[in-house]
């Protein structure tokens, strides 16, 4: 992935490449024989739990004619499939509005007209990295890094643009901040990597080098590092039932 | 209801505390994206088969495993590629976990976390907190191997110490990435290029 950068009022574009890999898992049966993952079909819509409620009489057909089960039906291999949008009687649906809803904590319901997320990567208004150094303890204590990757050169000037940002951030033994914008306002708003990918506010750059190589990884974090208020308000309860 | 978990660190003591599992819904809430009709009726998404048009509603499709000839087997074996088998680590409630492993803060930053958990306890745990913070104060932290279930892919669990809390972050960890100039420049010293002369024969 290209990642558009800014760095001391000097912008350049550069490859970001993913620190790990998705483990592919490979299983055998107990004869040595190779397995894989399938879908099986169970049953289709006409013997969903809605549809056999409607019957009359349920008890006496299950136990009689086993309607829950079409044998035609199960045990099919399901090979390819898409995903369409349906009401509550399984007919498609094509013209619908989509909205964004946040249940809080605390059980109240947001809701607000969905707006896709699009990348901010590598857009005209660079990823600025900020003069703001963090402690690598701070992030330690405060937020939870789920993903980072690799940033790598393009070429020889890219190369002596990264090392040097390698370099300040390995002497200073500290973190850089970044600050990624959104396209459209400008505003300074979290790195989205993909068109309605996960927000991620906490953007954080780590420099390390050896010799005349470098190691620079992006550090991202979509969430803090604190305790839920659930869990605190359930603590509350039990100290003033304790009292 | 959360697991327990047996912790045990040689000069301390042994701790039993229960892992609870703390996501973004947990912090930030619930979001979901709702799908309504133009006259405002809850609308669903489902999977329709490519093969027969069959609707897959909720708990409609099952997955197993199958062999090369389709025929169904119940039990498998993880295997790397070539077909060797993996080792089997049992799941981490079974026995009690020795703490004897440190990674530097270095290292914590070549984890990628998956999954984290905060300790509680009904009894008191402030010593092995205490103990986390002076360890972090020296720039490392505890872990130890996190096997949730059976598995021959286990992760680890690295012991986060925040004020009075302990976290537990779980993930994997990668090699770091050194980059060099690695550039096929011509070969030329400085007295060669001096001699050399433009040459615009055509033939």
């Amino acid at each position: 992935m290209k990642m558009h950068i800014s760095y001391k009022n000097i912008d350049t574009t550069i490859e970001i490449i993913p620190t790990s890999k998705t483990i592919k898992k490979y299983f055998r049966s107990l004869n040595g024989k190779k397995v894989s993952r399938k879908r099986i079909l169970i049953f289709d819509s006409n013997l969903r739990d809605e549809e056999l409620l409607k019957k009359e009489n349920l008890n006496e057909l299950l136990r009689d004619k086993d309607c829950d089960v079409d044998i035609e039906v199960a045990g099919k291999i399901i090979n390819k499939s898409i995903r369409i949008i349906v009401d509550k009687d399984m007919k498609p649906v094509y013209s619908y509005r989509e909205y964004e809803i946040l249940i809080q904590p605390d059980g109240t319901r947001k809701e607000k007209i969905h707006s896709i997320r699009y990348p901010n990567l590598n857009e005209e208004f660079p990823v600025k990295i900020s003069d703001k150094l963090i402690d690598p303890i701070d992030i330690v204590k405060n937020y939870i890094i789920s993903h980072s990757f690799f940033i790598t050169h393009t070429d020889g000037v890219t190369y002596k643009f990264l090392y040097e940002i390698a370099k300040n951030l390995s002497n200073e033994k500290k973190f850089a901040r970044l600050i990624s914008y959104d396209p459209i306002s400008k505003k300074p708003s979290p790195l989205i990597l993909r068109e309605g990918g996960k927000p991620f506010a906490g953007i954080f750059l780590e420099g390390r080098i050896k010799g005349d190589e470098y190691c620079l990884i992006l550090h991202l974090s979509e969430q803090e590092l604190k305790k839920p208020v659930s869990l605190e308000r359930m603590e509350e309860k039990n100290n003033e039932n304790s009292k | 209801m959360a697991r327990k978990i047996k912790l045990v660190l040689q000069e301390i003591g042994n701790f039993e505390l229960s892992l609870v599992r703390i996501t973004t819904e947990s912090i930030y809430g619930k979001r979901f994206t709702e799908k309504r009709s133009l006259n405002g009726e809850t609308l669903s998404q489902i999977s329709v088969s490519l093969d027969d048009f069959h609707f897959l509603t909720p708990k409609s499709v099952n997955l197993i495993y199958m062999d090369d000839d389709l025929l169904y087997t119940s039990e498998v074996v993880p295997t790397d590629k070539e077909g060797n088998k993996l080792t089997i680590i049992e799941d981490m409630f079974k026995s009690e976990i020795l703490l004897d492993k440190v990674i530097t803060i270095d290292e914590f930053f070549t984890y990628n976390i998956s999954k984290t958990y905060i300790l509680e306890s009904d009894s008191d745990f402030n010593q092995l907190i205490e103990y986390c913070n002076n360890l972090l104060s020296q720039n490392k932290l505890l872990v130890f191997t996190y096997a949730y279930r059976k598995t021959a892919y286990p992760e680890t669990a690295i012991l986060v110490p925040q004020g009075s809390n302990l976290f537990v972050e779980v993930g994997n960890s990668f090699q770091p990435l050194w980059c060099k100039l690695n550039v096929n420049l011509p070969i030329s010293s400085e007295e060669e290029e001096e001699e050399e002369e433009i040459d615009f024969s055509q033939f």
